[in-house]
């Protein structure tokens, strides 16, 4: 009975790990979520973290938001793109136990859209539009529909992400009239956010990281991104990595 | 109760060290003597008792041997530690330099290799110890396994882990009589059934702790099952069961009478708050009178510092915002003495019960 139970705990480690590769292998028979090359700007190369040689890729996006104070609320996330994602926002915003209502909204697991130098990004304001060029412009709970409706897999990308609902009580900072009580919607994250860069790619970028410093400041003032990566986005919305090439700096 | 068989072991000796104490003590006090044919039987009984034990299970049989043992036990794990640690920051240089085949499978091979090392050390009788060590060691590895694989792959955080993580702690326990790995199953395997109703709502799994009521059917069913499933309960496993389940129950009970938003119940938070207030109060004193009927001290003390926790808890609601805090604190004093007195005429019953 022990070494049946011994057995069985060997068996849940190798059942995990066949789930989780049948998991990656069903992600990468086909990218439904986009294929885009992305440069240093959108996929930021961390410095090393202590000892480790492992190289990833930070995702840096951005969103036309509701104000500067509230980078990751964007206006197209109001209370009807909320009820549509599956937030119960029938209560009126003039009650008044509505702030305890709302505030108890669970976060909720939806799929973003990113637009790559899109409408978005060139409406930015001139110092947000210089980081990155990726904006989250839709979310939705079907990918397929919002597939549909943004089918260009070049130029869009449908990935995972978690939204919150706020109330702000006192409305939007800066906006005219009156502050009036709203909803908002909050972007918390985009899942996932970082992309692991395997053999033999991290080759290309390895001497750049030991060149020191991470921040995107570095390459604009060496005069623009240094590398392009070029990302696929599966089946469960999951990217890899499937190339990379410098980019001469001029 | 009945232990494995190297605790078991460790219990008889520490039975027959307090035995031949207190037969000394009786015969200082002329209560009882021995004739010289009778002391040699017993000694000599007792002394083939102990070898055997000590030659079959490697046990103490003094206290400054104990008390060795206790050091090698904490330099083992010390040295375990370390190790652990030599080989994850190794990994970690050398990452970058292997292809992704390389990284799964030696991610793949260490919780296996491990859990071998248990097995094999358990079979040679080394000590229970060494074998939880490297059991532990073996789910430490696992988690370490799927979480690095994950990041990897790119993948989003899965809440199926949790049940992959439970019940590979949960069936190690079980095949080697370990406690402390079983509350640990227990726990995940809670957390993984809270993710589930968070999953159905679409929410992320990982915000499960946003809605404490998710926890509860799990912590009642963990509670209720050393009735149903250990009949035969030779590693304690039902008192783990019950520790975990109540605290785990406690713990959710709490978070919702101090916020009541956090509730599935559409009823305005004060009457949740209320509500579960009273619940709370309720399962404390369940929880201590269970304790009290199965003679299980860890249980009444797990029930009694709940109760304490609900007690302060509502006193601070009702009092803090409006009296001086010089006589909140007095008031606090007064109910701790209050209660001292309830919980030494609660000791005093048990023992009169135990001496019955």
């Amino acid at each position: 009975m022990k070494r049946a139970m011994v057995l069985a705990a060997a068996g849940v480690i190798l059942a995990a790990n066949a789930w989780l590769l049948i998991s990656v292998s069903r992600n990468r028979s086909d990218a439904p979520g986009g294929t885009v090359e992305l440069t240093e700007r959108e996929l930021h190369l961390p410095s090393r973290s202590g000892e480790s040689t492992a190289v990833f890729l930070e995702l840096d996006w951005d969103t036309l938001s509701i104000s500067p104070e509230h980078p990751r609320a964007p206006q197209w996330l109001d209370a009807a793109k909320l009820a549509e994602l599956g937030f119960d926002c029938r209560v009126a915003v003039t009650r008044a136990t509505v702030r305890n209502y709302y505030r108890s909204m669970r976060t909720a697991l939806v799929f973003l859209v990113l637009e790559y130098e899109g409408e978005a990004w060139k409406q930015a304001s001139p110092d947000r539009k210089r980081k990155t060029r990726l904006f989250a412009v839709d979310a939705g709970r079907h990918p397929h529909r919002l597939r549909e409706k943004y089918a260009d897999t070049a130029r869009y990308i449908i990935t995972r992400g978690l939204v919150t609902l706020r109330f702000l009580e006192r409305g939007i900072p800066g906006e005219k009239g009156p502050p009036q009580p709203r909803l908002q919607g909050w972007i918390d994250a985009v899942l996932p956010d970082r992309i692991f860069v395997p053999l033999p790619h991290s080759k290309v970028l390895e001497d750049l990281r030991h060149r020191g410093g991470s921040s995107q400041d570095r390459f604009f003032a060496e005069g623009g991104p240094r590398f392009a990566v070029t990302v696929s986005w599966g089946r469960n919305h999951e990217p890899w990595m499937s190339g990379v090439r410098r980019i001469a700096v001029d | 109760m009945d232990l494995n068989p190297h605790r078991k072991a460790q219990q008889r000796v520490d039975r027959i060290r307090a035995f031949r104490e207190e037969l000394a003590e009786l015969e200082r006090e002329r209560a009882l003597t021995l004739t010289p044919e009778q002391r040699t039987r017993l000694e000599a009984h007792l002394e083939g008792s102990l070898a055997g034990l000590t030659a079959q299970f490697d046990v103490d049989v003094t206290e400054s041997g104990k008390r060795i043992s206790w050091g090698v036990r904490i330099a083992s794990l010390l040295g375990s530690a370390a190790f652990f640690a030599a080989l994850v920051l190794f990994l970690h240089r050398i990452w970058g330099a292997l292809p992704t085949t390389a990284h799964f499978l030696i991610l793949l091979t260490i919780p296996l290799l491990v859990l071998a090392a248990a097995e094999f050390t358990f079979r040679r009788k080394t000590g229970l110890y060494y074998t939880a060590l490297l059991a532990l060691t073996a789910g430490v590895g696992f988690v370490m396994e799927l979480t690095a694989l994950g990041s990897i792959f790119n993948m989003a955080p899965s809440a199926h882990a949790l049940l992959a993580w439970g019940s590979f702690a949960v069936l190690v326990a079980h095949a080697y009589g370990l406690r402390l790995l079983l509350g640990a199953g227990l726990l995940l395997l809670c957390t993984y059934t809270a993710s589930l109703f968070a999953i159905v709502e679409g929410a992320f799994w990982a915000n499960s702790l946003e809605r404490p009521e998710s926890f509860i059917p799990a912590a009642v069913m963990v509670y209720a099952m050393p009735s149903l499933v250990y009949r035969r309960d030779r590693n304690d496993f039902g008192f783990v069961c019950r520790i975990c389940g109540a605290t785990l129950m406690f713990t959710a009970v709490l978070v919702l009478s101090i916020d009541g938003h956090t509730s599935y119940l559409r009823f305005p938070a004060r009457t949740i708050e209320t509500l579960y207030q009273f619940v709370g109060l309720v399962l404390c004193g369940g929880v201590v009178f269970h304790g009290v009927r199965l003679g299980r001290s860890g249980m009444v003390n797990t029930g009694a510092l709940a109760f304490v926790v609900f007690l302060y808890v509502k006193l601070h609601a009702w009092w803090w915002a409006w009296m001086p805090k010089y006589v909140f604190f007095l008031l606090i004093g007064l109910t701790a003495v209050l209660l001292l007195y309830l919980f030494r005429r609660l000791r005093a019953g048990i023992s009169e019960r135990a001496l019955t």
